[in-house]
């Protein structure tokens, strides 16, 4: 039994490990035709870091990826507020259009959003000003599972009660109790949109293209001229899903984890 | 200030940001599948069942089908087998890598692949060496190696919770009445797993059904499935028929719906059995 | 407890309270007056409406129709922030964020008091509920039974004139609950803070209160002191929620008596109705019954349980089941055949 447990869960290690360590040999070899690389340099590395468009697409993508996060924090928190607290019932609605993503994912929102906005007085197609909220749109699940389940966990309800029956305003309800206390929550599904957004490639591709390059168009661009320089860009993303991931996931319990991946 | 107005202003705005971004490209998506120049028509539905796209239809299904059952198999035993670790680090670490490999799809993993399974890829050396074919990964058959990347790890999340709902009292249980370790997981543990394991295969199907990036980074489109045959409609590289596009769109969007529905139905099951503590 | 902590008592009146959810009425026109310095509980099963009685004097829920009033000021419309009530919660509800003197500190410094009187305030607190060094603990760390008196410290803080305490010690263990039973009653009565509690315990209810009011499908089913309901339950769901009661239909036999689980019981029956007879457990005595004696009302033994203090002991009566508390120097067997001695005037006639 003990060899079977260790022999299965070591399998899944070496398979979810093993493809990026090997690119990141890859990265830092100069020629790899054999078993073993004929020579090392960090040529691919600095080429890629050289690269001002690299600097410019990556500032691109951190535009992006935090004005998603911003606009669906600033849209879930109060409105899950004024669900909890005033309208319970709306809440599967909100649920219903916070998930509408698993419906209609990038690749076949980019067929609606083209037709609406390409055309006068909303030619807004292949510009941030279209991308932006439609990555927002496209990983509200990930910011919506956290937030919700902070307000869920928290009993928010009564916590406001209680500061209520204390003689606290309603704007220092939201301040000294409502928001200290979904904070971590906020915060961990803050991170998990912020890890999809930086990542989203369909929506980039398809709306904009190379008209508001963002990273991974540009490893895409990458991919057929340069391989040693693709893969220490796949290191790299690897490096900033695990950074992000490890601090969501620090901040919720264990049990929560389910959600995190819910709608992968 | 009342703030009770104040969110509700707020989620007013968030209405209507849906309904500009969400909301309305939907419907416009589901009615220019079923529109023409002339007003209602089945043209762009019938032109979505030419071969092609059928073909491009069957082949995404059975790559989803395939990666959920694949990835359901080793991701049950894996996390069964996190289950009955008692190893916290092992456990902790398993988890939070399978967290994050389980959302690593997209043109970083198809690179990586590529690096492995590429024409001159290490792992495929290897295989050269020992005398295995190598597996080409451009091409669709190897497709479910990329896939599993993301899937094995998805599904072994997604079973913990199961697992830990099962109690060893009940083990012990059983044992005290005589049952086998073995008799134990046929009569209750599989039983109490069921609802679970096979929601998450949706879960894991519809995963695989509506991914994109991970495809298209790798064949640029050579290989014929769903999501790639809209992106081309699209974007005009290869044809360019919106129309098209549209319809096959609403073909994607029902499936998954469909999938939806079925792992809600599942959730509410497996509700029930965990809910027995 | 020092004076300085007494509160001048005001009194709670509710007045014709109706509040109804989707057509079914959870508060059917309840009427009470709480004395000052009075503790009186809500008593009742789940949905008995107790809570939403509660909650209207909270301010939490505004009744359809009816009057709340604190302190002789008509508060029906007043928003909860504004009555300066204390409010202990069943699941606690403190705030995750703040540790212990956060907790207690909070109405104060909404209240905008400076830091010196509020930081006297909450040590006197802290002592009060017998916390002393717990102020800078998280929350997360306490035990339930400690993380009540917090919430009773930081609802009490900033001077309320009622307490509302809503189930507060249906989340706790049993020896916890009897400790702060006793510690709740003793700090309200030094303090003379008026208190409504809301519980489904019934040993909660008579042993913390002044007055109970028994609580029925929103109605109020009898209001009194705890001996008064003990003593004469007024309908038979009083006589059953409150203390242990056998209670039997019972049919007229003229007006001398009335037939009970196939006994003859000889009271005054002056109507010739039929109805209910109650006893409770502890007025019934038991006297063994040799072989071919017989009794007018007599049982056979079924099962004995040693209490400690006395025994239970299980009886077939006719076809029914009764119970009786009797002294531990008589030793019962199963199956054995006894005579059930009941005064007279120990009977609870209730009508059906």
């Amino acid at each position: 039994m003990t060899f079977l447990r260790r022999g299965i869960i070591g399998l899944l290690l070496a398979y979810l490990l093993l493809p990026i360590l090997m690119t990141l040999v890859y990265s830092l070899s100069s020629s790899w035709t054999e078993l073993v690389p004929k020579a090392f340099s960090l040529e691919a590395w600095s080429h890629l870091f050289g690269d001002p468009k690299f600097w410019a697409d990556g500032g691109r993508s951190l535009i992006l990826a935090f004005s998603a996060v911003a606009l669906s924090i600033f849209f879930l928190v109060p409105t899950l507020f004024a669900i909890t607290l005033y309208a319970p019932k709306l809440s599967s609605a909100l649920e219903f259009f916070s998930l509408w993503p698993f419906v209609f994912p990038g690749v076949i929102m980019a067929v609606g959003l083209i037709k609406i906005f390409s055309t006068p007085p909303l030619a807004i197609s292949g510009t941030p000003w279209l991308l932006i909220p439609a990555v927002t749109v496209v990983v509200m699940p990930y910011a919506y599972r956290a937030v919700a389940n902070a307000f869920e966990s928290a009993d928010v309800r009564q916590l406001a009660e209680a500061a209520r029956s204390l003689g606290a305003s309603d704007l220092q309800i939201l301040a000294w109790v409502i928001f200290p206390t979904v904070l971590p929550g906020v915060l961990s599904g803050g991170v998990l949109a912020l890890s999809a957004a930086f990542g989203e490639f369909s929506l980039a591709q398809l709306l904009v293209g190379s008209s508001w390059e963002t990273l991974p168009y540009y490893q895409y661009l990458t991919n057929s001229q340069d391989g040693h320089k693709s893969a220490a860009i796949s290191v790299l993303a690897f490096a900033i899903a695990w950074g992000l991931g490890s601090f969501a996931l620090g901040l919720r319990s264990s049990d929560n984890l389910k959600d995190a991946v819910t709608l992968a | 200030m009342n703030l009770r107005w104040a969110t509700f202003a707020v989620a007013f705005l968030f209405l209507a940001f849906l309904l500009m971004f969400e909301i309305l490209p939907g419907i416009l998506l589901v009615v220019s599948a079923f529109t023409n120049k002339f007003g209602f028509s089945f043209e762009h539905i019938q032109e979505a069942t030419k071969p092609l796209f059928l073909k491009a239809l069957v082949n995404s299904v059975n790559l989803s089908f395939f990666t959920a059952l694949e990835g359901a198999a080793l991701g049950t035993l894996t996390a069964g087998a996190i289950w009955s670790s008692k190893n916290v680090k092992v456990k902790r670490f398993t988890t939070a890598i399978s967290g994050v490999a389980a959302n690593f799809a997209g043109v970083p993993l198809a690179f990586a692949f590529v690096v492995i399974l590429g024409s001159s890829g290490i792992v495929n050396l290897l295989l050269e060496r020992v005398g295995i074919e190598p597996i080409d990964v451009y091409r669709r058959q190897n497709l479910h190696w990329v896939y599993l990347y993301f899937q094995w790890p998805l599904m072994t999340v997604l079973m913990l919770p199961a697992f830990n709902a099962i109690q060893r009292e009940w083990l012990e249980a059983a044992r005290g009445l005589g049952s086998s370790s073995l008799g134990f997981w046929f009569k209750v543990g599989i039983p109490v797993l069921l609802p679970t394991l096979l929601g998450s295969m949706i879960l894991l199907f519809a995963n695989s059904f509506g991914a994109y990036a991970t495809v298209y980074a790798l064949s640029q489109g050579s290989i014929n499935l769903l999501p790639t045959q809209i992106g081309f409609q699209v974007s005009g590289q290869v044809g360019y028929d919106p129309g098209a596009a549209a319809a096959l769109s609403v073909m994607m969007a029902v499936t998954l719906l469909l999938s939806l529905a079925l792992y809600r139905f599942s959730r509410r099951w497996a509700a029930q059995l965990e809910g027995a503590k | 407890m020092t004076n300085a902590n007494a509160i001048s008592s005001v009194n709670i009146k509710l007045e014709n309270i109706k509040k109804t959810y989707n057509g079914k009425a959870a508060v059917d026109n309840v009427s009470l007056e709480v004395k000052p310095g009075e503790m009186v509980s809500l008593l009742g099963p789940s949905g008995c409406g107790k809570t939403t009685t509660l909650r209207a004097v909270a301010g939490f829920e505004i009744p359809d129709s009816g009057r709340v009033s604190i302190g002789d000021q008509d508060v029906t419309k007043v928003p909860a922030e504004q009555r300066r009530v204390g409010m202990v919660f069943q699941s606690y509800a403190l705030f995750p964020n703040l540790s212990v003197a956060g907790n207690i500190a909070f109405g104060l410094r909404v209240a905008g008091w400076e830091a010196s009187k509020l930081n006297a305030r909450v040590s006197e607190l802290l002592e009060v509920v017998g916390l002393n060094g717990f102020d800078r603990r998280s929350v997360l760390t306490l035990s339930g039974g400690q993380r009540q008196r917090v919430a009773l410290a930081r609802a009490l803080a900033p001077n309320p004139r009622v307490l509302l305490l809503d189930e507060p010690l249906s989340a706790l263990d049993a020896k916890i609950r009897a400790e702060l039973r006793t510690e709740l009653r003793r700090l309200q009565l030094d303090l003379g803070i008026t208190t409504l509690l809301v519980t489904h315990d019934q040993e909660e209810a008579m042993s913390m209160s002044d007055r109970v009011v028994v609580m029925n499908q929103g109605r109020i089913e009898q209001l009194g002191t705890p001996r008064d309901l003990y003593a004469t339950p007024a309908s038979p769901f009083v006589a059953a929620f409150v203390g242990a009661m056998n209670l039997m239909p019972a049919e007229a036999l003229g007006n001398s008596g009335f037939r009970v689980s196939g006994q003859t019981v000889n009271i005054p029956n002056l109507e010739n109705k039929t109805g209910r007879l109650g006893v409770r457990p502890e007025v019934i005595d038991l006297k063994p019954l040799e072989a071919g004696q017989s009794a007018a009302i007599q049982g056979v033994i079924e099962l004995v349980t040693y209490l400690g203090a006395d025994q239970q002991v299980i009886l077939k009566v006719g076809g029914d089941t009764w119970v009786a508390r009797v002294e531990n120097d008589q030793v019962f067997g199963r199956g054995q055949k006894v005579s059930l001695e009941i005064p007279q005037n120990a009977w609870l006639w209730l009508p059906a």
